[in-house]
């Protein structure tokens, strides 16, 4: 039985204490992991390493005991840390993506590239079908690309999450010129959806129980 | 800041203009409803995440495979996301933690990225020593790291890099806190040395004479909480 093996053999028997030192070696890998990727990937909304490296020791515990996690070798053990790592990390991201802006979320440079790059059809193209989510995202999208060039776009900006005033400097125009201009991208938004049937077939994704 | 209250601030100017029960103004609120709700940040339409990384692992069946990879191609979303997990997965050319304390160093956890055969290690397991060394290879090149217990809360770094058998001079290696760096040193008589280097996680970038990094090594620096363990 390697080192590994035994601890592990200890977790399964509830002896959590007795693998704890074991246990540390692996709260160090995946502290030291995080951090390198938060400093490569610009994860400015990753504050606290050392409580999200926790929190996947914490998930870690969880499968040994529950023995969704057996163990087979170093690697794989590492695997299954760095992939948990992953999905604690983007837990926390969805959690600052729900409050702040793409730019504070991506990273200027990122944001930036996704800002200019992306594309409506090539988006509603590749979309998932979930419960026919997608048919509805791309009869949107596609409402949306009948619009005139710069109604497109404020619209296209704004699906990305971009107010006004963050708009104005990308199309050379006022704050104002841009809430102008992104009232009637709506209205002609809207009378299109209405045209299409938009909201009779797709009105429970967006409308919940509040109106319509 | 709720999603309510995001959406209403992005909505900015139309939000007044499309207030009241009018059917037109109510008509301007769910379109605006729509865009918020198909917004691509909010991953609607996107693979799970199980799935994704079922996909970078290759364990997806074909043509599930290909779905996924035109999705990932044409939404940077996800693409992004998978960058984020590349960052994680890609071992860095020597990883290595390391406990300072009373007794020495003690080497916690090491992983070796390049090299074919293992490292070799000084010291490994719960055994304290003055003195650790960590070596990784790639083609040519060889890397090695001593480190060396300075005082109890403090550690030498000893960098060298190698090629075919001898230290490569005049090579820089970066001493970084993050991106953060800390101290840039050009190797002379074979090596460079950072001394008395306190507790914190610190990446090494090291580069030949010319060209590129060639090697990236990341050290995390703990105190020792209890020697005898
Ligand atoms: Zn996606």
């Amino acid at each position: 039985m390697t080192g590994s093996e035994r601890w592990i053999a200890a977790l399964q028997r509830g002896d959590d204490e007795a693998a704890a030192p074991w246990l540390e070696r692996y709260r160090a890998f995946v502290a030291g992991r995080l951090q390198r990727a938060r400093a490569a990937r610009n994860w400015f909304w990753l504050d606290d390493v050392d409580d999200a490296a926790q929190e996947v020791l914490v998930r870690f515990l969880e499968a040994v005991h529950d023995g969704r996690f057996q163990y087979r070798d170093e690697e794989q053990l590492r695997g299954f840390l760095v992939r948990t790592a992953w999905f604690v990390a983007m837990r926390r991201k969805d959690q600052a993506a729900a409050e702040q802006p793409l730019t504070a979320v991506l990273g200027d440079e990122e944001a930036e590239r996704v800002l200019e790059g992306f594309d409506l059809h090539a988006f509603a193209e590749s979309a998932f079908d979930t419960w026919h989510r997608r048919d509805c995202l791309r009869r949107l999208y596609e409402a949306v690309e009948r619009l005139p060039a710069a109604r497109r776009e404020v619209i296209r900006l704004t699906l990305l999450g971009l107010a006004p005033r963050e708009i104005a400097p990308r199309m050379h125009r006022s704050a104002n010129a841009v809430a102008v201009l992104k009232y009637h991208a709506l209205a002609d938004l809207a009378e299109d959806l209405e045209r299409t049937d938009f909201e009779a077939v797709c009105g429970r994704f967006f409308l919940g129980d509040r109106e319509g | 800041m709720t999603d309510d209250e995001r959406r209403r601030e992005l909505a900015g100017a139309e939000a007044t203009a499309g207030a009241g029960d009018t059917p037109a103004a109510v008509r301007l609120r769910h379109a605006l409803a729509a865009l918020g709700e198909f917004a691509p940040g909010r991953r609607g339409v996107c693979p799970r995440r199980e799935d994704l990384l079922a996909w970078v692992e290759q364990s997806l069946a074909m043509g599930e495979a290909e779905r996924v990879r035109a999705h990932v191609a044409g939404c940077p979303f996800c693409a992004s996301e998978l960058a984020d997990f590349e960052a994680l997965a890609t071992p860095p050319w020597l990883e290595a933690a390391v406990a300072v304390g009373r007794a020495g160093l003690r080497l916690l956890t090491h992983s070796f990225a390049r090299s074919g055969s293992p490292a070799t290690a000084s010291a490994r397991g719960p055994a304290a020593s003055p003195d650790i060394e960590l070596r990784s290879t790639g083609g040519e090149l060889e890397l090695r790291v001593k480190l060396h217990a300075a005082a109890v809360d403090t550690l030498d770094l000893r960098v060298q890099l190698r090629r075919a058998g001898a230290p490569v001079e005049r090579a820089r290696v970066n001493l970084l806190r993050g991106d953060t760096l800390l101290e840039s040193r050009v190797t002379a008589t074979g090596e460079v040395v950072f001394g008395d280097v306190p507790a914190g996680e610190y990446n090494l970038a090291v580069f030949p004479a010319e060209g590129d990094e060639v090697a990236r090594v990341a050290v995390r620096v703990a105190v020792d909480e209890d020697p005898l363990a």
